[in-house]
């Protein structure tokens, strides 16, 4: 059965977040089950790294339950959720300390056109294995503005809200993300 | 335009960001030059294949119960 079949049958959203906000174990469990693989599946396109992705998810629910009370129902709870998981990341990202590019463009290789050494054709069809493997390398700015938008279909509008950052910022940082999984997928090819 | 300007529109180009006077010099530049349209097409299949990564087909997820038991000794021990 669908989630969406589920939330047909069941409860909404909304009324199990009201009833877990005021102490029902079981709603809580039931918005979990609900939506826990939606989380887990953004936790792991954002780190690349499925420990991580699990504690996260963790972390996420963990939150959500202090929070619960604070959704109002003014937005979709799975845009709630989905800001909250990417919030999660980002903080993860914060304390770990790891370099974002959404600030710096420092330590990257510009592309180099040289005529006659480009393959003019095109790449050939990007596999999800290779696509996952050169996402997973990616700088921690360049994959989540690209999961974002080219994944998950944000607009620069919305990154530039989630992330705090500018419109510019954000269509800067995928064009940089497309160039860098580029070369990344074109050196797989090469090297396989 | 040169190479290097239309590398840095490529991205804004195909998703329609940029203004018709940029827009048509961009074109314009592509249909001349193979080693931009190549770096074009390779965007293009970046962003197809991104488009498709969404479904959940090929992810391992986790065991549903046993994260469900994390989540709640995580809770208590809060």
């Amino acid at each position: 059965m669908s989630v969406v079949e589920i939330e047909k049958k069941g409860p909404s959203d909304h009324e199990l977040a009201q009833k877990s906000a005021g102490g029902d174990g079981e709603a809580f469990e039931q918005l979990y089950r609900r939506h826990f693989r939606r989380v887990y599946a953004l936790c792991l396109r954002m780190l690349g790294d499925p420990t991580q992705a699990e504690d996260l998810t963790q972390d996420v629910f963990v939150n959500l339950f202090n929070k619960i009370g604070s959704f109002r129902g003014e937005s979709a709870f799975t845009t709630w959720l989905h800001r909250m998981t990417v919030n999660q990341v980002l903080m993860f990202f914060r304390k770990a300390s790891t370099r974002s590019e959404l600030t710096t463009d420092e330590g990257e290789t510009p592309v180099q056109i040289v005529r006659g050494t480009e393959n003019p054709n095109a790449m050939p069809v990007v596999d999800r294995i290779s696509l996952e493997r050169a996402i997973a390398q990616l700088p921690p700015g360049y994959r989540t503005v690209f999961i974002l938008h080219d994944v998950e279909g944000h607009d620069h509008e919305e990154i530039a809200r989630i992330l705090e950052v500018s419109q510019g910022t954000s269509k800067s940082q995928l064009h940089k993300a497309r160039l860098k999984l580029r070369t990344l997928l074109r050196q797989q090819t090469a090297a396989a | 335009m040169d190479c290097a300007k239309s590398l840095e529109l490529l991205s804004e180009f195909r998703d329609g960001f940029l203004a018709d006077a940029d827009r048509v010099l961009v074109s314009a530049h592509l249909a001349l030059c193979p080693p931009c349209m190549g770096i074009s097409a390779d965007l293009d299949s970046i962003v197809t294949a991104a488009a498709a990564f969404l479904s959940p087909d090929g992810i391992a997820f986790p065991d549903e119960t046993v994260m469900w038991a994390r989540v709640s000794i995580k809770r208590t021990v809060h």
